[in-house]
């Protein structure tokens, strides 16, 4: 499908890519106070939007090669994140037709240039609180706090601690599901990611912050075990790195000067050194949980 | 004055706090409301307590969101910390609230600062919330309202003259039951109340209040006739008709038990005086 030089193949693999859908209207920001300033910009199936009214999307536009870095972050987090079997929000590639592009510009609603094709969004949820929790009894699950401490320390996310990261969903009456929601910033912080500054961070040897809920979740799920679970499930996570990289549309590569390669390096080595990262740090040698496999 | 009673410099401002019942359209109900004083950083929310319902906003799903972004907002109020915001900002403040405004991007939502004039922020707070929100309380709760407000409108040495619950024959010598009232030789002085804040229901309460005192009045029993009522602040529910009405049905003289407490007092204590000297006559 070719639409003003964008072809459905430049948003990635077609074994793993992201569902595309095409931007219709801009209905404003979602957040203004946040770095990447998404909006939320009502999308279509169709690309010559047939199907209106189509859905709401948070979108974070590229207008930087950090911006575009961020895009690649929250585009590999995802599917690793869903391979961890946590709960992520429905994520698509989200295209900009160029004259959409402009328009944002002409009517003053970016103050950078928009680049057409595809940019990541995530449906819009609206029966939601922005975390973090604060009351450990609102949540359903609350080892998926100790499983996203282990991928944010696996992937370096810088900011899983900022308002708005995680999201509360309903799962009961009483409960709410934790959802990682913001992973703009992993590896090191996408403007690391678009530098290539890979390699420095991927020795870095202390895990991601530690919330006092996320350290209650570690003490209620046995210290050690609870972190070694949470290893084993990005031991897992890991055998589809290539997937979740080959998730990223081509030309995006062509913006930061990490390449796919590189990531795939990155994530392996960070994978394999995460129990000595926690081992270090306040858990001992994590014990009788030693069996698990090192990442490789 | 009491201890919650605003200082003479306060500010007071108030915000109504919407939850969005169908966002494809647009649509929302308002849900909850706080007030507060940037002189003081004092932030006062109010939204429904698990008793109460909202008509339009059902499940307990939208409870817990709601319940959870106020101890979200309350959490910054009291800390002082609030996300993306700085040392300098005051909670309650314009600039604090514009923070909150932009916070809040799920499904509870809330509207820019507007002024009040706060007398009573316990009491403004509980008012504007049910002029504003409109919930419907249960029944023996709803009364509990009414009278402690009453009570507290009409002093401990009224409360003393006057008797509780007293019925009194009306239309066709029937009983009629009103709050309180002391018998004197013209008659008897009664006082009762209604709640005019709430937006929901302050019609039919009025009604109801004006039905039952006219009821009252053709027992041809009563020397004076006062009513107390639950205003919303300053009369942002519209209801000064509704007062009108129940004055103009029943010859009662009208007193808001917020802002008009001292007069509403004073013309009790004098109709008692007139109507018994200093002494009520026993039952």
């Amino acid at each position: 499908m070719l639409l003003s030089g964008w072809h459905d193949a430049d948003a990635g693999s077609n074994a793993t890519r992201l569902p595309v859908v095409y931007a219709d209207h801009d209905d404003g920001f979602k957040s203004a106070l946040s770095r990447w300033r998404p909006r939320l910009v009502r999308c279509t199936e169709a690309p010559d939007h047939s199907d209106r009214p189509g859905c709401q999307y948070v979108v974070k536009l590229r207008y930087s090669d950090d911006a575009t870095a961020a895009a690649i972050s929250e585009t590999v987090s995802l599917w690793l994140l869903r391979a961890m079997g946590l709960q992520t929000l429905e994520a698509v590639l989200v295209v900009l037709s160029p004259q959409f592009a402009q328009s944002l510009r002409d009517v003053g609603a970016v103050d950078m240039p928009v680049l057409p094709g595809p940019h990541f969004g995530t449906r819009h949820v609206i029966e939601a609180v922005a975390g973090p929790p604060t009351q450990f009894d609102d949540l359903q699950t609350p080892s998926d706090l100790v499983s996203i401490w282990a991928f944010d320390t696996w992937v370096a996310n810088m900011d899983r601690h900022h308002y708005g990261n995680l999201l509360l969903l309903p799962a009961s009456n009483t409960t709410y599901d934790l959802v990682a929601c913001d992973q703009s910033d992993c590896f090191g912080g996408a403007q690391r990611l678009a530098s290539g500054q890979l390699g420095e961070v991927s020795r870095w040897h202390r895990p991601a912050e530690c919330s006092p809920l996320t350290l209650r979740a570690v003490l209620d799920g046995g210290g050690p075990t609870a972190i070694a679970g949470a290893i084993e499930r990005v031991r897992r996570a890991a055998e589809t790195i290539p997937e979740a990289v080959g998730a990223v549309p081509e030309k995006w590569w062509g913006h930061v000067r990490a390449d796919p390669e590189a990531i795939k390096r990155f994530l392996r080595t960070r994978g394999a050194m995460l129990r000595d990262v926690f081992s270090r740090h306040e858990w001992g040698d994590l014990g009788d949980v030693s069996n698990i496999p090192l990442i490789g | 004055m009491s201890a919650t009673s605003p200082s003479s410099d306060s500010r007071w401002n108030y915000v109504i706090f919407d939850y969005v019942t169908d966002p494809e359209r647009g649509q929302s109900l308002p849900a909850g409301v706080a007030i507060a004083d940037p002189g003081t950083g004092r932030v006062m929310l109010r939204f429904p307590a698990p008793s109460e319902k909202v008509r339009g906003i059902a499940g307990p799903q939208a409870r817990m969101l709601m319940g959870t972004t106020r101890e979200q907002i309350e959490e910054w109020a009291a800390t002082g910390n609030i996300p993306y915001g700085d040392a300098s900002m005051v909670p309650g403040s314009s600039a604090w609230w514009e923070l909150v405004r932009d916070l809040l991007s799920f499904s509870v939502r809330a509207r820019p600062p507007l002024a009040i004039d706060c007398t009573a922020p316990e009491e403004d707070l509980e008012s504007l919330y049910e002029a504003v929100v409109g919930p419907s309380f249960p029944a023996s709760e709803a009364r509990q309202r009414i009278d402690s407000r009453l009570r507290r409108a009409l002093g401990d040495e009224l409360g003393r003259r006057l008797r509780p619950a007293v019925q009194i024959p009306g239309y066709e010598q029937k009983a009629v039951q009103v709050r309180c009232a002391a018998c004197s030789p013209s008659g008897w002085v009664v006082v009762d109340a209604v709640n005019l804040s709430n937006s929901s229901q302050a019609e039919a309460s009025a009604d109801a209040l004006a039905s039952k005192l006219m009821r009252l009045q053709r027992g041809q029993a009563v020397a004076a006739l006062f009513v107390g009522y639950l205003a919303s602040p300053g009369g942002l529910n519209g209801e000064t008709y509704l007062k009108r009405w129940i004055e103009e049905q029943t010859g009662a003289r009208a007193f808001d038990t917020t802002t008009e407490a001292e007069a509403f007092r004073r013309a009790v204590a004098r109709s008692l005086d007139d109507a018994l000297g200093q002494q009520t006559l026993p039952l």
